[in-house]
């Protein structure tokens, strides 16, 4: 888990997920374009 | 060129320096012309980190790749993301909340002066190096490709960069990165617009798409684990993972994008768009090479991309070969183009099964003979010129851009790579000027000056870095594999300077000893890897950054106990 934010910052954990998130599923569709077009 | 070309470039350069020139304030101070005042919003410092990281060699040399090897050079951008978390998390407010200019300074604080003098010279040699093999790798390429004067190249690169950075500083960077970050996506843009055009009327981009992937362009991911080879999934998450620490958050250059912006929280956002745009923007410029590719199966491409080299082929006594090969070439080009229609036209809905296996194993086999003729050609060329290891890669991209584009786009995508260039050049001149006043000339030579003093002794160092990126550009541009030799001798000390800030960051019980001696273990195993071993380099900065961290941590708890005793 990340750290608590210090005074005045922002709590970006979901952004955090968010991007790994984002990662996972464009390493997925790379996979699909892989599959579909190879 | 065109004259429409060439007002388009330079139309582009005017506005560039204009740009950099006009959006500069308070440059007076050194905290204005190096850090922006620390003012600037998180989706400016972004699109700056992300132009400065894009130079112009991944741009043409990253769509020679996507057409020679197809998508699979993606894998090398995974450990991206997962970077600009960790270091959002770590040296993000670490550095901000230390108010430094440079990453080395917080190396003094945290250890001694000796470690933050030893890092900034080794960052110091290594960028400029490397800011001359920036500037040489594209005007090599378009001096070739259009005949121009190398020399006047290098300078239509450095000269108006130069006089930007030196002027504006930060600020004037930083605005230009965002100009020339749209230019560099428009140019890529316009690329893949005028490539599907370019097709045959009868062939759809699916179909191009799946002509490619037939002879492996569409494979983007290679699960095996192999540490020799730089573009599997685990080299490029893992040992991608270590570079990007390394040069995201260790790497001046880098470092200073983002110490400009207004806070702690936007300097993260600036990271994580990179997190966010870099693999799908690496996947962009990949794709176009994948659609030339694709293009050049319909169309007449050259036999081999680098005009220089056939010209002293041609002029050689192998000449009669060389032409034997080209009339081969033009055959089985021909068979191909022919086994590639074939191969797009059974990709349609309702073609029987069988049928399509049999068009796209004859496309294969077509292909396999092109590749195989101009693999003999390659070795002609090896053995008729000095140059040993003959590479045309970088040249597909020019070469399609100069014969196959209308005028306007010409002039477009050459003010891409000239933004490209420009973008990583303009960052690097500005951090090196930065830690060489901070680090080394307010450091240890004139401490007590005011800040008028710093800034002009700033504008001189950038005018001293720039100079010197020219010269080395000249030379580097002559000894082809002299840019190979200043990669290599950066990824000798990458992962082990990450090695230091992680001993900075993560063990308190560290000391300046252990950092300055795990530093050169490091370097000494890394050397050994790279010279003695086939590890590919990305897992090199894992090697540096481990060997630092253990040695460090060792030396450290053996220098507290001698201290202790000591004392």
């Amino acid at each position: 888990m990340p750290p608590e934010p210090h005074p005045g910052e922002s709590d970006l954990s979901r952004i955090y997920a968010a991007v790994l998130i984002i990662e996972v599923f464009v390493i997925l569709g790379l996979y699909w374009l892989s599959r579909h077009f190879g | 060129m065109h004259w429409i070309d060439w007002a388009i470039v330079i139309t582009y350069l005017v506005w560039i320096v204009w740009t950099g020139v006009r959006l500069s304030r308070q440059t007076e101070k050194l905290e204005g012309y190096f850090l922006a005042n620390r003012s600037l919003p998180w989706w400016a410092v972004g699109l700056s980190v992300m132009a400065t990281q894009l130079s112009a060699i991944t741009l043409v040399g990253t769509t020679g790749q996507g057409y020679t090897a197809g998508l699979s050079f993606v894998q090398f951008y995974f450990g991206l993301p997962l970077a600009m978390i960790i270091l959002s998390l770590t040296v993000v407010p670490f550095f901000h909340r230390a108010k430094v200019y440079t990453a080395y300074e917080y190396l003094e604080r945290r250890f001694d002066a000796k470690t933050r003098l030893v890092t900034a010279i080794l960052f110091l040699l290594s960028r400029g190096m490397a800011c001359g093999a920036v500037i040489a790798a594209p005007s090599v390429i378009l001096s070739v490709i259009f005949g121009w004067n190398l020399t006047l190249t290098i300078l239509a690169f450095g000269v108006p960069t130069i006089f930007y950075t030196m002027k504006g500083g930060v600020q004037a960077v930083t605005w230009a990165d965002v100009k020339q970050m749209f230019v560099i996506v428009g140019g890529l843009l316009a690329a893949v617009v005028a490539l599907i055009m370019g097709l045959p009327d009868d062939v759809s981009v699916g179909a191009a798409l799946h002509t490619a992937g037939a002879v492996g362009k569409m494979q983007a991911l290679d699960f095996s684990f192999d540490i020799s080879n730089p573009y599997t999934f685990w080299s490029g998450l893992i040992g991608g993972l270590f570079l990007s620490l390394s040069y995201f958050g260790c790497d001046q250059s880098q470092v200073q994008r983002y110490l400009t912006a207004k806070s702690v929280d936007q300097a993260r956002h600036s990271l994580l768009m990179s997190a966010y745009w870099k693999i799908p923007l690496q996947v962009l410029v990949l794709m176009v090479g994948v659609l030339m590719f694709a293009y050049f199966l319909f169309a007449p491409s050259p036999m081999l991309f680098k005009n220089t080299h056939v010209a002293a082929v041609q002029a050689s006594a192998r000449a009669g070969d060389y032409a034997a090969l080209e009339q081969e070439f033009a055959q089985v080009q021909e068979q191909r183009k022919t086994a590639a229609h074939a191969m797009a036209a059974s990709t349609a809905e309702g073609t029987a099964a069988a049928a399509a296996d049999q068009a796209r194993a004859s496309f294969i086999e077509a292909d396999e003979a092109v590749r195989s003729v101009r693999a003999r050609a390659r070795a002609l060329v090896v053995d008729a010129t000095p140059d040993k290891s003959y590479n045309d890669t970088n040249y597909v991209f020019p070469t399609f851009v100069t014969q196959h584009l209308p005028v306007g786009l010409v002039g477009l995508i050459i003010a891409a790579i000239f933004a490209a260039a420009m973008s990583s050049v303009a960052a690097e001149l500005n951090s090196l000027a930065t830690a060489s006043v901070i680090d080394i000339y307010r450091r240890h030579l004139n401490k007590k000056a005011d800040d008028a003093h710093y800034v002009v002794v700033s504008r001189w160092a950038t005018l001293f870095w720039g100079l010197f990126a020219c010269f080395v550009a000249t030379f580097a541009a002559n000894m082809g594999s002299l840019i190979e030799v200043v990669n290599k001798f950066g990824s000798y000390f990458y992962g082990s300077i990450l090695g230091v800030f992680i001993l900075a960051l993560a063990f308190k019980r560290a000391n300046g000893h252990g950092a300055f001696i795990g530093l050169i273990c490091g370097m000494l195993a890394v050397g050994y890897v790279a010279t003695n071993t086939s590890t590919a380099y990305l897992w090199q900065n894992v090697v540096g950054a481990v060997v630092v961290t253990v040695v460090g941590l060792v030396v450290s708890a053996v220098t507290r106990t001698d201290e202790r005793v000591g004392g």
